[in-house]
């Protein structure tokens, strides 16, 4: 799916560049492919231009041009999302702000730390550690993603199962509204009289404005962490371990499950963390906290995984081995490129119990539908991703990939469940909105946009059906 | 938009009226002591059953220009903006008090509004689950109540605000729409996030009428360490030093002239620095002898059901003290807030790793510097974002703390 790129006015072009200077704004074709297409790499949009401002002072200048000429405009991070959020539908300008990427503070006594939105995630720990802090929100892609990008998905990670995803530990915003007014909102230690503006920003996948700096909570290192491998012969048998942990009490740090394609994948790449091939499912437990704590948490959990079926249960006992175990997790999505040529990944969260009932379903779906389904979860969260793996250049499988997305997002909101747990609506996902939501919300929502973005100019195309995007005048 | 005129008691009559003819006379002499005690001073009280009466109270009420302020199981009276007519019409959620759905092995549970914190702890209790959520007026106000406020307690240290716990609610809004916003689920990014927006809201945006909410594993040991100091500097000082454990404590307070422990006849100390910690017993006696090395042995040490119950005590008079003066600053301005604030000797509880300050039963001669605004263009969004669920301005709301 993709679009014409269309053209900006050389007089606004000109008006760019003498904001964020020449080498900042991209026009040429050729340089624009690189922005025509985020994580969801099946969907093309070439923007009319790029800019990349440097400075928040740039940003709003940026952002009030845009306004001025009445030009539709889409924030962007490092594009790692998955659900097309960064997509410049209706040739819109992409806003980049990979310049802005410094963290500007880690305030250690007041554990908190300030941040521009360009900002990579893991280099905000890096920052933090000398001081025996971190950062709790860990996406499996956080060598690359931007917070910018992780406040406007509110994206999660492993590590949420414990500690609770991005909106949990934004503090405070200052964020350029769509007609390039700035605003502060929250902050630590400020009085924030009423409505939760912040927490209504954070998740809004860019559609109320462009985020310009961030204030987050930083947490102490835990003193102590054990991770645990277990093994199983089925994915079932391994969900069922997941709800026994929850239910007993324990609350691991991490939950998370690969099922036999990943695993293949993972082990034939060079992330290969020494998990055997035919295991049809591996599950991580992570523990962390206070050291003395630990070992009774992991002998706790060992016994319930081999209550639950598990064939083998290991513990990663020195950090390397720990640490190829997180490698292989975490670039499981990546390894899966050695499979099929392109990769759909579904994101879905269900409540815990229900885990077992709907992989079954899942699976029957993917042998029904005659494709190769790689499941890679958090599973303590009941958090799904089936992954489908397909060749774009196959018509069939291309609407076969189509119709069990359909089926599997209706088995997890028959379960109870949701369309996304972490990865956003986006352009994906639009069309799966009013299986979850009413009328009336998806309604209310519209409104909440406009009341951002009367325009309808803030990343056009995303989030809402077209149906509830109300606009004052149409975008070009 | 503009507001009715001043009240009458014709048109309470009329609004009393007009409340029987819709939802029947049982909709306004709700069961139960507190409720009628209530209703006794309020121009009219409805209580409607469920989210559809409350939609066809507030359409009415938008068609008729009525004022409307929805609250929680009335445990404590709606205070409201200065300046602002009183409401025609009280909306209580004491009607909507069942336990809808708990599934333990999924540590979530959905709830009426009107459902207390106390009740809910004893359907949790017997499953080794709870809510960490101590919001200023104890255990006896509703699910409602807290999320409509999204004022957090000392337990925010460790576990977060209301805004955390919420997974879901249903908000009937000013227009009478029934609004189900988030899911049942740990994670969930499906549109825009109204949950929290409503969350902390104060009925300016509508009616709760139930919710959805994360539980936790119940800590098998609960313990809180007292130093009691004779000044409020020392406070200050031992608090700042306990903020540096390299722990997240389940709370960390400050209290000066006011009794920590309400239930016990020890005399009431000029400061005294709590420091509770939930968890493994292993894990908590860990971090105890942690703390000896920062702030010295304790004074005194309350443990299990000590613990919870004087936390309890403790949140309950927080949410009933008037007048109530909340400050916010970072943690380490703590005591320089406190200076500028001069207590003289007057209740002060701090919640040290938030940084709010509340001044109980006095006001502070000064304001104190660092308070934040959002300035006019945060006015005009937050006005045109409660238009969109308010547009006939029938909701005033309680600007106050104290509506639980």
């Amino acid at each position: 799916m993709s679009q014409v790129t269309a053209t900006l006015e050389p007089s606004l072009i000109r008006t760019l560049s003498g904001i964020v200077g020449e080498r900042a704004v991209i026009t040429d074709p050729e340089r624009l492919l690189v922005y025509e297409s985020d994580g969801l790499t099946q969907y093309r949009y070439p923007p009319s231009a790029v800019v990349l401002p440097a400075s928040v002072g740039e940003l709003q200048r940026v952002i009030r041009t845009l306004h001025e000429a009445d030009r539709p405009f889409v924030a962007r991070g490092a594009g790692t999302g998955l659900s097309g959020g960064a997509l410049a539908v209706d040739g819109a300008v992409v806003v980049t702000t990979t310049r802005m990427n410094r963290i500007l503070e880690v305030d250690v006594e007041n554990r908190r730390a300030r941040a521009e939105p360009g900002a990579i995630n893991a280099h905000l720990t890096t920052a933090a550690a000398p001081f025996g802090l971190y950062y709790a929100p860990d996406p499996s892609s956080q060598s690359a993603c931007t917070l910018g990008g992780n406040v406007a998905e509110n994206s999660g990670g492993p590590h949420c199962l414990k500690y609770g995803v991005t909106t949990r530990y934004v503090t405070g915003l200052t964020v350029v509204l769509p007609d390039g007014e700035l605003l502060r909102l929250g902050g630590m230690g400020q009085e924030t009289p009423g409505l939760d503006l912040v927490g209504l920003f954070v998740g809004s996948e860019g559609c109320f404005g462009v985020v310009a700096e961030i204030e987050v909570q930083l947490l102490p290192r835990p003193e102590g962490v054990r991770t645990l491998l277990a093994l199983f012969d089925s994915l079932e048998e391994a969900a069922t371990a997941v709800s026994r942990i929850i239910e007993t009490g324990l609350l691991p740090a991490a939950l998370e499950i690969m099922d036999q394609a990943t695993i293949q994948a993972v082990e034939d790449s060079v992330f290969a963390a020494g998990i055997p091939r035919d295991a049809a499912a591996a599950l991580v437990v992570e523990f962390d906290g206070i050291e003395v704590t630990l070992d009774a948490e992991m002998a706790a959990a060992r016994e319930i995984c081999q209550d639950s079926g598990a064939r083998e249960v290991r513990t990663a006992a020195q950090a390397e081995e720990r640490e190829a175990l997180w490698k292989g997790r975490k670039k499981a999505f990546g390894a899966m490129g050695r499979i099929a040529p392109d990769l759909m990944v579904q994101d879905a969260t269900v409540p815990r119990s229900r885990l077992p009932q709907v992989l079954a379903r899942i699976g029957e779906i993917g042998r029904r539908y005659d494709l190769l389904v790689a499941n890679v979860f958090h599973a303590g969260d009941g958090n799904l991703h089936p992954n489908l793996l397909f060749d774009r250049n196959d018509p069939d499988e291309l609407r076969r990939v189509e119709e069990a997305s359909r089926e599997i997002m209706e088995v997890c909101i028959e379960a109870g469940g949701t369309i996304t747990g972490e990865h956003g609506v986006g352009l994906d996902k639009r069309k799966y909105l009013p299986l979850v939501l009413s009328h009336s919300v998806l309604e209310a929502m519209g409104q909440v946009k406009a009341a951002f973005d009367p325009d309808g100019r803030c990343n056009p195309g995303k989030v809402l059906p077209d149906e509830y995007l109300i606009s004052t005048k149409d975008p070009r | 938009m503009t507001p009715p005129a001043a009240d009458t008691s014709g048109l309470a009559d009329a609004v009393r009226g007009r409340v029987e003819e819709l939802l029947g006379p049982e909709a306004l002499h709700p069961p139960g002591e507190t409720l009628q005690a209530a209703a006794s001073k309020l121009p009219v009280l409805a209580v409607p059953a469920d989210a559809e009466e409350a939609a066809a109270l507030l359409r009415v009420a938008g068609e008729e220009g009525w004022r409307v302020l929805p609250r929680g199981s009335t445990v404590h009276a709606p205070q409201q903006v200065e300046g602002f007519p009183s409401p025609h019409l009280h909306l209580s959620s004491g009607r909507m008090a069942d336990i809808l759905d708990y599934e333990p092995a999924d540590l979530t549970i959905r709830a009426g509004a009107g459902v207390t914190l106390e009740a809910l702890d004893r359907i949790l209790a017997p499953e080794g689950q709870w809510l960490p959520l101590d919001p200023p007026g104890g255990d006896g106000v509703s699910l409602g109540g807290v999320a409509a406020e999204g004022v957090a307690g000392p337990l925010s240290a460790a576990f977060g605000r209301p805004r955390d716990q919420l997974l879901g609610l249903t908000l009937i809004d000013g227009r009478g729409r029934i609004l189900e916003l988030g899911g049942r689920v740990v994670k969930n990014v499906a549109g825009f996030d109204l949950v929290r927006l409503s969350c902390g809201s104060r009925g300016t945006l509508g009616m709760i009428s139930q919710l959805s909410l994360r539980l936790y594993p119940r800590p098998g040991a609960d313990r809180t360490l007292l130093w009691t100091l004779g000044s409020l500097d020392d406070g200050v000082e031992v608090a700042r030093s306990l903020a540096g454990l390299p722990f997240i404590p389940a709370s960390l307070e400050l209290l000066a002239g006011m009794d920590p422990d309400p239930g016990s006849a020890d005399p009431v100390p000029e400061a005294v620095v709590l420091l509770r910690l939930v968890g493994s017993e292993t894990g908590v006696a860990r971090v105890e002898r942690g703390t000896r090395e920062l702030a010295g042995s304790p004074d005194r040490v309350l443990n299990g059901e000590g613990s919870r119950t004087a936390a309890i005590q403790r949140s309950t008079r927080e949410g009933t003290v008037r007048p109530l003066h909340r400050r916010h600053t970072l943690p380490a301005r703590i005591g320089r807030v406190l200076e500028e604030l001069e207590p003289a000797g007057r209740p002060v509880a701090v919640h040290v790793l938030s940084g709010t300050i509340r001044c109980l039963g006095w006001t502070p001669a000064r304001e104190p510097s660092g308070a934040g605004g959002g300035g006019e263009a945060a006015s005009a969004l937050l006005s045109r974002l409660r238009r969109v669920f308010d547009p006939e301005g029938i909701l005033p709301g309680a600007w106050r703390e104290g509506w639980a």
